[in-house]
C-alpha cells in the first residue's frame, strides 16, 4: 500500500518553515508585521502551488527543476545553522565540520522519505510551539509596551527580506507534495508565521529596538531572559534546540525533493524505479 | 548497523579536550588616569566541603577587550562570563560615556543580558566587590532591592536601550556603610551617557547618602 501524507503532517511540515526563521531574523519594530505579512503571502502562494503539485510531479523536467531550486534553500539553511552553532556553542570547531555534520544528518533523515519527514514534523512543530509559548509567557512581566512601533515605510523592505528566505523553500515543498494539500500548507504556514510574528514582538518589547539591533541573534538572546526562578536560567538553550530541529526537518524535507528525481518515491529512499510502484 | 556507526563517527567530530572553566560571578571596573582595572570574582570549586568560595583576580588595560584578554591570561581556566550577574563601576568610570561599555557587553557572547550594573559611591568598585565573602551576595542584594523598588531595576539590556534612545539612564548605587557593610546608596543619574548626579542631590564624590 502506498504511504499517505496526511493533512496534519503536511501542515506541520509547512509550519516548520517560518519557525526555522525565528533564530536568524533580526528584530526591528517592523519585523512583527513583516513576519506576519510574509507568512500570509507564502500561505496564499503555497496553497496555489499545492493544488498544482500532482500535475507538476508528472513531468520529469519539472521534477528536476524543483530539485535544482531546492539546492538554494538547503545551502542557506545549512550555512546559517553552522554559523549559528559556531558562534554560540562550538566556537573552537571549524565551520566546515559543523556544516558537514548537519548535511549528513539531513541526508540521513531524508532517506526516510518525504512522508516520514512530514510525520516527524508533527511532534517537532508541537515541541517548538510549546517552547515558544512558554518562553513568551515567562517574559510577559518584563515586556515594555513603549517599544511598540506602528508600521512605517521600511515594512515592504523587511517583508521582502523575509520572503526571500521563506518563499523559495515553501514554494519548492508545496510543488513537490504527493497529494493536493493546499489547505494544510496554508494552515501550517499561517500557524508557524503567527508564532514567528509573536516571537519578534516579544523580542522588541523586551529588549527594545536599539539593544535588539546590537545582537546577532536577538530572538535567541531574548529567550535567555526567560527563567523559572533560579532554575533553568539559561532559557535560550531550551529555546534554540527545538528551533534547530525545525530547521533540520526543513533541510531533510528539501533534501527529499532534491533526491526525488533519483528515488522516484516519497517513501523510504530506494534508488530504483520499482520503488515507485 | 550502518546508521549507528555513521552517527557515532559524526559525534566524534564534536569531541575534544575541554579546558577547565573559571566561572566569574561578579566584575568590578575601576579607572586610574587612563588605565582601567578589572577585578573578577571567580567561583572556586576546590574546597573540601563543596562550598563555593570567591577568589579575586585583577588585570589592567586600556579598554574592555584588552582587560578581558589580560584577565583570561591569568586565570587558571577559561574565562566563563555566563554566570556573571553584577558589574560594579566606580564613579571615575561612570564619569565618562558608559555606552561603549554597555554595547560591548551586550555583544559579548558569554555575557548575559540580565547582568546588573551598579555604580559604587565614595570608593573603588574592587573594594566593594571584595567586601563580601559570599558568592552572589551582591546580585541577591540588587535583585531584592529591585523587587522592593528601593533601587532601579536596570539589567544590562535596559541600560543599553535607554542610553541609545536618549542618553539618559538611572542605575543603582552602592557604598560601604560605616559598619563596613555593602548598602544601597540611592540612584545614579546618567545624562548624555555620563554620570550626572545622584538622585539624593549630592554632587559626584559627595559623602552623604540617601
Amino acid at each position: 500500500m502506498r504511504e499517505r501524507l496526511f493533512p496534519r503532517w503536511g501542515a506541520a511540515l509547512f509550519a516548520l518553515l517560518p519557525l526555522s526563521e525565528i533564530l536568524y531574523t533580526p528584530a526591528t519594530g517592523q519585523t512583527v508585521y513583516a513576519a506576519a505579512l510574509a507568512s500570509l503571502i507564502c500561505a496564499l502562494v503555497c496553497a496555489g502551488g499545492a493544488r498544482l503539485a500532482p500535475v507538476w510531479q508528472r513531468s520529469r523536467v519539472l521534477q528536476w527543476l524543483l530539485a535544482l531550486l531546492a539546492l538554494w534553500p538547503i545551502a542557506s539553511s545549512l550555512s546559517r545553522m553552522g554559523i549559528f552553532l559556531r558562534s554560540t556553542v562550538f566556537a573552537s570547531r571549524p565551520l566546515w565540520s559543523l556544516i558537514l555534520i548537519l548535511t549528513i544528518c539531513s541526508l540521513l533523515a531524508a532517506t526516510a522519505g518525504l512522508n516520514r519527514c512530514a510525520m516527524w514534523a508533527l511532534p517537532v512543530a508541537w515541541l517548538a510551539g510549546t517552547v515558544i509559548v512558554l518562553s513568551g509567557v515567562l517574559t510577559v512581566s518584563q515586556l515594555q509596551p513603549v517599544h511598540w512601533a506602528m508600521p512605517d515605510a521600511s515594512l515592504p523592505r523587511e517583508t521582502g527580506r523575509i520572503l526571500l528566505r521563506l518563499l523559495p523553500a515553501s514554494l519548492v515543498l508545496s510543488l513537490s507534495l504527493p497529494e493536493s494539500l493546499s489547505g494544510a500548507a496554508a494552515r501550517g504556514l499561517s500557524a508557524g508565521g503567527a508564532l514567528f510574528a509573536l516571537m519578534s514582538l516579544r523580542t522588541v518589547l523586551l529588549l527594545g529596538v536599539h539593544t535588539a539591533a546590537l545582537l546577532p541573534y536577538p530572538n535567541f538572546s531574548a529567550a535567555g531572559l526567560a527563567a523559572i526562578g533560579d532554575f533553568a536560567r539559561h532559557g535560550e538553550v531550551f529555546f534554540a534546540v527545538p528551533l534547530l530541529l525545525c530547521e533540520l526537518g526543513r533541510c531533510a524535507a528539501l533534501a527529499c525533493v532534491l533526491l526525488l528525481p533519483f528515488s522516484h518515491s516519497y517513501g523510504v529512499l530506494r534508488l530504483s524505479r520499482r520503488a515507485n510502484q | 548497523m550502518k546508521l549507528p556507526g555513521i552517527v557515532l563517527l559524526l559525534s566524534l567530530l564534536l569531541c575534544g579536550c575541554a579546558r577547565e572553566v573559571s566561572p566569574v560571578s561578579a566584575l568590578a571596573l575601576d579607572r586610574e588616569d587612563d588605565v582601567y582595572r578589572l577585578t573578577a570574582e571567580v567561583v572556586r570549586q576546590d574546597s573540601l566541603d563543596d562550598a563555593a568560595l570567591p577568589a579575586y583576580l585583577s588585570a589592567t588595560g586600556r579598554d574592555l577587550p584588552e582587560l578581558l584578554t589580560n584577565l583570561s591570561n591569568i586565570l587558571p581556566g577559561e574565562l566563563y562570563l555566563s554566570h556573571a550577574q553584577v558589574l560594579l563601576i566606580s564613579e571615575n568610570v561612570a564619569e565618562e560615556s558608559i555606552l561603549p561599555l554597555a554595547d560591548y557587553l551586550c555583544t559579548e557572547n558569554d555575557v548575559r543580558l540580565s547582568l546588573r550594573v551598579a555604580v559604587v559611591r565614595d570608593g573603588t568598585a574592587t573594594d566593594l566587590l571584595q567586601n563580601d565573602d559570599e558568592v552572589y551576595a551582591l546580585s541577591e542584594l540588587l535583585d531584592r532591592a529591585a523587587q522592593e523598588g528601593t533601587l532601579p531595576d536596570m539589567p544590562l539590556y535596559r541600560v543599553s536601550e535607554v542610553l541609545h534612545a536618549d542618553g539618559t539612564a538611572i542605575l543603582p548605587a552602592l557604598y560601604l556603610d560605616e559598619f563596613g557593610q555593602t548598602a544601597p546608596a540611592g540612584t545614579a543619574v546618567f545624562a548624555n551617557e555620563r554620570l550626572s548626579c545622584f538622585l539624593d542631590g549630592d554632587e559626584i564624590g559627595g559623602s552623604s547618602h540617601a
